[in-house]
């Protein structure tokens, strides 16, 4: 499966809550996270993204279930 | 030892006209609370993602604000009862990795500012 997005996964990658652009490229159709065979990120930097959707979905920038 | 804090609020969207009085009823619960509040950013009115208490838009307001650690409990417990905040998040950023990463985007523009220098050379 190619890989979706692969953000610099060479250097440290810092994912902001309210940067809600980049989020949603980590996001699929349906508002879930998408697993990090498709993000290509390291364990550590997957970990940060997932803590950044949350806390994104907590205060409603993003859904929990995209209704399309 | 005061560390910093990022609190996102949700101000009720019917708000956004006189948001002084209310963005006013925040800040002096930080400050009440020996908080020093640093930076704001207002994105205004936006629509939520889902209904928040049954408003599908809510006045966006970020502050950036240090304070002990001991009293951040009670700015939660305050805030919790102000009406006109509909939903609030208080988060401690992690300082070490934004500055790995910002480091590293630095390093990454020099690169390539580096790589163009030498392809104009070529030409």
């Amino acid at each position: 499966m190619a890989k979706k997005i692969t953000r610099a996964s060479t250097g440290s990658v810092f994912f902001d809550y309210k940067d809600v652009k980049t989020l949603q490229r980590f996001v699929n159709q349906y508002g879930q996270i998408e697993v990090r065979k498709r993000t290509g990120l390291t364990e550590m930097q997957q970990r940060r993204l997932a803590k950044a959707i949350k806390r994104a979905r907590h205060i409603a920038l993003l859904p929990f279930v995209a209704n399309n | 030892m005061k560390s910093t804090y990022e609190l996102a609020v949700l101000y009720h969207p019917d708000l956004e006209i006189d948001l002084e009085k209310s963005e006013a009823k925040v800040t002096k619960v930080i400050t009440d609370n020996g908080g020093v509040v640093t930076d704001t950013e207002n994105w205004g009115k936006r629509k939520t993602a889902y209904p928040v208490k049954g408003h599908e838009h809510a006045v966006y307001v970020f502050y950036t604000f240090d304070v002990e650690s001991t009293s951040v409990q009670k700015i939660e417990a305050t805030l919790n009862i102000t009406d006109e905040v509909i939903r609030f998040l208080i988060v401690k950023e992690d300082e070490r990795a934004e500055a790995k990463a910002a480091a590293f985007k630095a390093k990454r523009k020099v690169q390539e500012e580096k790589k163009e220098e030498t392809e104009e050379e070529e030409k």
